[in-house]
């Protein structure tokens, strides 16, 4: 009886159940994140081989919830592009939770490993639903425990951050809700694939349609971190707990473009010409996130300026959805952005442990007071630039190509140039890191070798890395489905409401 | 004040927008069905009572045929408590507040009013399935019997530790349930026991006990967050 639905459901009962493991012993709730997301992991790659038989390929099942069958219900899919997604929220949601173990919270920490069991159940319900309210519930679990988690230091500077994360992300939530009563209200249904029949078949206001397309992307924009909408990344990224920061960007933003692309792709379609929308505001993200991060002293802002660039990239070859090149690419890119990103943030914090300032100027020369772990840094940072040999090589030149071949030539040279100021200020980073000496103060800060089971989660992420960058044919057939599942709403459809 | 025209303009021109969308959709129409499915509305209506045996066709959309957006409500709200407490914790400043006393009109009424409270509340969530109500609802009324306390006598304080236990208990039952469903019928939050007799005290199969499991969850949640919002503002 497995099935994805206890992706969801186990998740909730652990967090539920954190203060009594902190009844039995107060060591306990520590191990707990872990515990769960390996459950969960081993849930998800059990199912994984289902995804792949039948005529075309990849399948995509509904798992229907309390016995009501869809549009009545709510009902979850399970797809090549929600498993995929799915997949890499618990890579990085498993790495970061075995960095928990080296890592004391702060008080009261029950309160944290619930939050931080939630914020990836949350991330897991949006990638996996297969109704738009339904999203917008997953997406409050999401957010919520997210304003709580950048604000859990309880220091000024991260009330701040905190406080600025719950205005935009209230907002945003506000106005997805808000797109999602105007289709109820027009289509009398809330199940994704109906939505898309109706919408298809021209049921729907064009004008009432504008206005959902512009709540849509403005209001999943906020944890997708679109141009106007980021303004909380840098303080969130610099104020929060550095587990906390590899679960923002690897899963939080992460589960916001998968809710993008598929209500853009699914629900909307893409031959109402949302993609030029989607190019405009991608190529805007990428740029402003790669400038910005040239002036960043901070390494956590300069890389979560960079993680607004890749996003932009993202967002960029989503657009590109006419040639199905770019999409993979994009998807690709996902992939490789939440592990690279998630592997140089845990990273980060093992460099600045026991020490905890975070410029370049003060962890110049760690490479050699701590080079195991900047070696794993520069991993995740040469998989980001798109060297070969790496997992991000590949995802980069689809996208560039695939821009190309769908005739955004533009585009593609646009983002070529945001590449260019991603090597420019991450070699000046690997310069501080390798070429100079390391300060007394850092070379007395706690050792690397004490922080084993932290290592050991990045080592994992580390190996994807490398193992993508080598074999991509690993990961191909979920990338092809997903593009797949994403522009044939058909396919989509029919799965689901077929057998009605 | 360049900036605050340059505001204006712009929410102007979005009001517009949506005004217009709004305006294209009939407000207090005939529920119409749009395409070949019966619109939800109308089959929930026609339905609601032999499917799931529950005659307050609201309560049996929230906990049967929503059913999973509920349980993700409970989460939310939860998320809201537990949010709370994290990061109020340790900010407690110790704080002389000016405070009158409870008048004795307040005091003797909270005594006749709380018991009423709880009663009322519990009334509420146990008859879901048949009246107006439910397990939120009931939930916070209970609450607002432990708001009086809270007023009515300042040193009165409910047991951290309890409220803990019973809110992790009542959430893993809920989880729990919806797991017995899918062991028994294949389907998460299945409806696994008998529907009874439509408008009966126990029938609507697990309509009841999930709404009994809410409302005190919701109960103690709410408890607990008005005693950390209070013990943040006033400590002695």
């Amino acid at each position: 009886m497995v099935s994805p639905i206890l992706l969801i459901a186990i998740p909730l009962f652990m967090a539920f159940s954190v203060p009594i493991w902190g009844l039995i012993s107060k060591k306990l709730p520590k191990l707990v994140p872990f515990f769960t997301f390996a459950i969960t992991t081993a849930i998800l790659v059990s199912l994984l081989p289902t995804l792949f038989s039948g005529q075309q390929g990849f399948n995509l099942t509904s798992v229907t919830i309390a016995g009501i069958k869809p549009p009545y219900g709510i009902n979850l899919t399970f797809g090549p592009a929600s498993a995929f997604f799915a997949l890499i929220i618990q890579l990085v949601a498993l790495a970061a939770s075995l960095y928990l173990f080296e890592y004391e919270p702060p008080e009261p920490a029950e309160k944290f490993y619930m939050l931080f069991i939630l914020v990836v159940l949350g991330a897991t319900g949006m990638v996996l639903t297969g109704d738009i309210f339904n999203m917008f519930v997953f997406l409050e679990i999401t957010s919520i425990s997210s304003y709580a988690l950048t604000a859990i230091n309880k220091t000024g500077h991260s009330a701040e951050a905190g406080f600025k994360y719950l205005l935009l992300g209230s907002l945003g939530s506000t106005l997805f809700l808000l797109g999602i009563a105007l289709l109820y209200g027009s289509l009398r249904t809330l199940n994704m694939a109906q939505l898309s029949l109706y919408i298809h078949q021209g049921h729907l206001d064009p004008k009432v349609l504008m206005a959902v397309v512009v709540l849509f992307i403005v209001g999943l924009g906020v944890e997708a971190e679109l141009l106007p909408l980021n303004g909380w990344v840098p303080d969130a990224y610099e104020a929060a707990p550095i587990p906390v920061v590899s679960i923002l960007s690897g899963v939080v933003a992460k589960a916001g473009l998968y809710a993008l692309a598929r209500v853009l792709y699914t629900i909307i379609g893409i031959e109402t010409g949302v993609l030029n929308l989607l190019l405009i505001f991608g190529i805007l993200t990428l740029l402003s996130g790669e400038l910005s991060a040239l002036r960043q002293k901070d390494i956590r802002r300069l890389l979560a300026y960079s993680s607004i660039g890749q996003m932009g990239l993202i967002i960029l070859a989503l657009g590109g959805g006419n040639s199905p090149m770019a999409m993979v690419g994009g998807l690709f890119q996902a992939f490789n952005h939440a592990i690279a990103k998630g592997l140089m943030f845990l990273a980060l914090g093992i460099m600045a442990a026991g020490f905890n300032k975070w410029d370049m100027e003060s962890l110049a020369g760690v490479g050699k007071a701590k080079p195991y772990t900047t070696f794993l840094f520069t991993i995740g940072l040469l998989s980001t630039l798109g060297l070969p040999l790496f997992s991000g090589f590949w995802s980069k030149f689809l996208i560039i190509f695939g821009l190309v071949h769908s005739g955004q030539v533009v585009y593609a040279a646009l983002a070529l140039i945001g590449s260019v100021i991603e090597v420019v200020y991450f070699a000046r980073l690997l310069g501080y890191l390798y070429g100079k000496d390391p300060s007394e103060e850092l070379l007395n800060s706690t050792l690397e070798s004490k922080k084993g089971f932290a290592l050991l989660g990045m080592t994992f992420l580390a190996a994807f890395v490398i193992l993508i960058g080598v074999y991509p044919d690993f990961i191909t057939n979920f990338i092809l489905g997903g593009t797949a599942e994403l522009v044939y709403k058909s396919f989509y459809i029919s799965s689901i409401l077929g057998g009605i | 004040m360049i900036r605050r025209l340059f505001v204006l303009v712009l929410l102007i021109i979005i009001g517009y927008f949506l005004g217009t969308a709004m305006a294209s959709i009939p407000f207090g129409a005939e529920k119409v069905d749009v395409g070949p499915y019966r619109s939800v509305g109308n089959y929930y209506v026609d339905n609601t009572v032999q499917e799931t045996g529950g005659v307050n066709a609201v309560t049996s959309i929230v906990v049967l045929y929503r059913g999973f957006d509920t349980l993700g409500e409970v989460t939310v709200l939860f998320l809201a408590a537990t949010g709370l407490a994290a990061i109020l914790a340790l900010t407690r400043e110790r704080r002389k507040l000016k405070k009158e006393k409870p008048s004795l009109i307040m005091r003797v009424g909270t005594d006749y009013l709380f018991p009423a409270a709880i009663v009322l509340g519990s009334y509420v969530f146990l008859h879901g399935h048949l009246t107006p109500g439910g397990g939120f609802p009931g939930g916070v009324i209970i609450a607002s019997g432990f708001l009086m306390l809270f007023l009515a006598q300042w040193r009165y304080k409910v047991d951290e530790l309890g409220l803990k236990i019973i809110e992790s208990l009542a959430g893993m039952t809920y989880v729990t349930i919806g797991l017995i469903g899918l062991f028994k019928l294949g389907t998460f939050l299945g409806n696994f026991l008998g529907k009874g007799t439509p408008g009966a005290l126990l029938s609507a199969g697990i309509i009841p006990v999930i709404y009994i499991v809410i409302g005190i969850k919701v109960g103690s949640e709410m408890t607990g967050l008005l005693q950390n919002l209070r013990e943040t503002t006033e400590n002695e």
